[in-house]
């Protein structure tokens, strides 16, 4: 749980398209599985977007956990079980 | 001479009980009578300065519950001087032997035993060279601290029951129990440094982000010794402000208020006492916070309903802060629950319209919470010192940045707090990410959020919430639901409140 090091700050860029750039990375595009995986470890993400310049991490994130759970069962799933899994 | 001390004690809590009584009308009161406060505030204070190290701890306490003394005696307790003598080296000398050993001077090249950097409560603060050559400070615990404590803080509880008792009104506004529990938490880490040394673990592990805001380095912690590394730059109070980029003290600012933020809603462990003489700051290295001897501990739900509240404060809802408050709390029978709403929808306008321009959060949380004791509503002890310390923060930031905008520190704070609360979600809890699914992808309002989540905050794990009509859910028997979620609803409402704020309603087109 403990991470001793200091994590950088990694500013990704939100294009008007709606694509997700790394620009330390090149300006490649980061996929939003990726985005939740690198989340996941722990890296410290903040998104900005390309034309306001404004910050839309949170944007993001609820997008992640909009697209990225019905997979996993979905709004029924809820009705299931409320405990754990 | 012990009558004499238990006489002083009977006299403090005697003025100290009719000020709490006093204080409840606060209001037209008679100009004769806010003298006869002020001279009762003064003399409680001389009391306390009187009878010691210990009752100034007391003092200090009293000072962040607004909802249980009068102004007056607010103020005075806010000028309380430790007013320790400095006591020569010679005194400190036999704790350190005991503590450290024999050889204790080995480790020292330099002691500067002639002008200590302080002299608190119950320990004096030296600057030392180490024999490796590294400056430090050092901390001796004064003798005999211990034994005079643990008698001063039965005496506190004797006194405490009896007064309880005699004047059950007093009941009414304060959880003497939690109150003095406050009380002697606070006092565990003065009376054993390696709790200080602890919670600087705890703070250093908090920091960790930020690459301006340090916590000193723990060399050598004992329960009556504490070595640490010597803050670089000035106290914030003493500073040379000019010497700093505008860029430098924004920075300072805006990473002392994020980092309390954090504190206060994902680590739910904080400074209690951020004043400007806690933080040193330097134009490179930053901001550093000294004296952890206070911290403040909240629980998750505490934390998501202070949260709430912050939210409804940004959002000019006095409502919806009336209850979160109420729920944050506990109604006494002799509360007065519309009233309360009563003085929140007069008084919220007021606080929002200056708490987001002033950055004056820990002031409106203050100012709400003694309108809460008058209407009878009790709050647990935590809030006055979460108040306090943001009071303090903000005050400090004020100094070092004043034309930082609340609004975007707020913001930028909470995302950051969203970030992680998110990734707690995603990683750990199934249940928890369809419950925020479920958030998303309803159309919620903000309003159905906040009743979620005070069905979540109350431990009532059915979910009613309109979401899904007449569903109801089963019951999360490890409270995973509670704990994990809350927090995260209460975080993000607060974003959204204030975005929707920021820009002007542009949020609803998601709900
Ligand atoms: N790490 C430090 N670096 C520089 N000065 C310090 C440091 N720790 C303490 N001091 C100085 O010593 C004074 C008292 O220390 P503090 O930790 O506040 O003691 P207490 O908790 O007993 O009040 C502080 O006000 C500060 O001026």
């Amino acid at each position: 749980m403990t991470r001793e090091d200091p994590r950088p700050l990694r500013v990704l860029l939100r294009s008007r398209d709606g694509r997700l750039l790394d620009l330390e990375d090149g300006g490649r595009d980061v996929t939003l599985e990726e985005f939740r995986a690198r989340l996941q470890t722990g890296e410290r993400l903040r998104v900005r977007h390309e034309t306001t310049g404004g910050d839309c991490t949170l944007d993001l994130l609820l997008q992640l956990v909009a697209t990225c759970l019905p997979k996993e069962g979905g709004l029924l799933g809820l009705l299931g079980d409320g405990g754990t899994r | 001479m012990s009558g004499g001390r238990n006489r002083k004690v009977a006299h403090l809590m005697t003025l100290l009980v009719s000020d709490v009584l006093t204080s409840r009308e606060r209001i037209g009161v008679e100009h004769a009578e806010l003298a006869r406060q002020q001279r009762r505030a003064r003399r409680i204070r001389e009391t306390i300065e009187n009878l010691g190290p210990f009752w100034v701890k007391v003092g200090q306490i009293l000072a962040t519950r607004s909802d249980v003394v009068s102004d007056a005696v607010l103020r005075e307790l806010a000028g309380l001087q430790d007013s320790v003598h400095c006591e020569p080296f010679d005194v400190f000398e036999p704790v350190l032997r005991q503590e450290l050993g024999p050889r204790w001077r080995a480790k020292f090249r330099e002691i500067d035993t002639v002008s200590p950097l302080g002299s608190a409560s119950l320990a004096q603060v030296y600057r030392v060279v180490l024999a490796d050559g590294r400056t430090a400070v050092l901390k001796v615990q004064r003798p005999g601290t211990r034994e005079r404590v643990y008698a001063d803080m039965a005496s506190l509880r004797r006194a405490a029951r009896i007064a309880g008792r005699a004047v059950p009104r007093i009941g009414a506004v304060l959880d003497i129990e939690a109150t003095l529990q406050v009380i002697f938490d606070c006092m565990q880490p003065e009376l054993d440094f390696t709790a200080e040394a602890k919670h600087m673990a705890q703070g250093q592990r908090m920091a960790r982000d930020f690459k301006g805001i340090h916590i000193p380095d723990v060399y050598l912690a004992t329960p009556r010794v504490l070595l640490q590394s010597l803050a670089p730059g000035e106290a914030l109070n003493k500073a040379d402000l000019s010497v700093f980029s505008d860029k430098q003290r924004r920075r300072i600012g805006s990473d002392l208020l994020t980092f309390m933020y954090r504190g206060y809603f994902v680590e739910r462990m904080f400074h209690a006492d951020p004043h400007p003489g806690n933080i040193f700051v330097h134009p490179e290295h930053g901001a550093t916070l000294i004296d952890w001897g206070m911290v403040g501990r909240i629980d998750r739900n505490l934390g998501s309903l202070g949260v709430m509240v912050l939210t409804s404060l940004a959002q000019n809802d006095a409502r919806g802060l009336a209850s979160a408050w109420t729920e944050m709390g506990r109604a006494t029978p002799f509360a007065d629950l519309l009233g309360f709403q009563e003085d929140m929808t007069r008084l919220v306008p007021l606080i929002t319209a200056a708490a987001l321009e002033d950055l004056d959060f820990g002031i409106a949380l203050t100012n709400v919470l003694r309108c809460a004791a008058q209407r009878g509503i009790r709050t647990s002890p935590m809030i006055g010192m979460l108040g306090k310390s943001i009071t303090n923060i903000e005050g400090s930031v004020r100094r070092i940045a004043p034309e930082l905008s609340a609004l975007e520190v707020f913001e930028d704070a909470l995302t950051d707090v969203m970030v992680e609360l998110a990734r707690d979600l995603l990683s750990r809890e199934q249940t928890a990410r369809r419950v925020l699914e479920l958030i998303v992808a309803g159309n919620s309002t903000v309003d159905q959020l906040r009743s979620l989540l005070r069905d979540l905050a109350n431990r009532e794990l059915t979910m009613r919430v309109g979401l899904l009509p007449g569903h109801g859910m089963g019951s999360d028997g490890n409270g995973i639901l509670t704990r994990r979620v809350a927090p995260v609803l209460a975080a993000g409402l607060a974003v959204w409140g204030v975005r929707r704020l920021a820009a002007g309603g542009a949020l609803a087109r998601g709900g």
